[in-house]
């Protein structure tokens, strides 16, 4: 099992109740997988109606790349700043 | 730094030194108004996700130095609670013809749109909130 701190931003933070929080997932894992099982986990369903990019450890990464115990993991929701 | 939690006075971000091979500067100043989409809006927040949106910001304005052979990019965008009339993004460019200037000021301001982790969310004067929801790079 490995622990990654999972960072929620924008309109994620209130359907996830906010910041970022650390949770359990198997080994190898990729940010896709954990974006499926939290889901699966929270009922949050209209998750999969947003288009998602990741980030681990602050930098952009696809969703297929393997996470390890410890990482960072950001969901990272559509932009609008400027 | 790119990034700021405190109010972008316009005077003060202009205060910067003219490089004497530059004959333009093109400035762009994204501001709070106070409607959005026929709702009156009371407020902003913006959330950063600080150390990518740093990252990015620098990787912009880099970019737009080497795309369009300016000589410097000057470049702040707040963040936090924010008020009618205040500056969100501050942007001036120096280059040798304006041409350039107005290109690469025009590719700071769409870039940042398209893919700066940055958040908004609008307070709106009837009490009610909502994130934005813009694109993505």
């Amino acid at each position: 099992m490995m622990t990654l701190t999972l960072h929620f931003f924008g309109p994620l933070n209130d359907l996830f109740g906010g910041g970022q929080r650390d949770y359990t997932f198997d080994d190898g894992k990729t940010p896709a997988e954990v974006l499926d099982t939290l889901i699966s986990q929270t009922g949050l369903e209209e998750v999969r109606k947003i288009p998602l990019r990741f980030a681990v450890n602050d930098e952009f990464a696809p969703g297929t790349v393997t996470l390890h115990h410890g990482d960072r993991l950001s969901l990272l929701p559509p932009v609008s700043g400027g | 730094m790119y990034l700021t939690l405190s109010p972008i006075q316009i005077p003060s971000f202009l205060d910067f030194p003219v490089f004497p091979t530059s004959g333009a500067c093109a400035t762009f100043f994204g501001i709070v108004r106070n409607h959005d989409h026929g709702r009156k809006v009371s407020r902003l927040f913006y959330e950063a996700y600080e150390t990518l949106a740093e990252n990015e910001l620098g990787r912009i304005a880099q970019g737009a130095k080497e795309k369009f052979s300016v000589a410097e990019v000057r470049l702040r965008h707040r963040h936090g609670f924010l008020e009618i009339g205040e500056v969100a993004v501050a942007i001036a460019v120096q280059s040798v013809h304006r041409g350039e200037a107005f290109a690469a000021c025009r590719f700071v301001i769409d870039s940042i749109k398209d893919r700066v982790p940055i958040w908004k969310k609008e307070f709106y004067a009837d009490g009610t909130v909502l994130w934005v929801r813009c694109s993505h790079g």
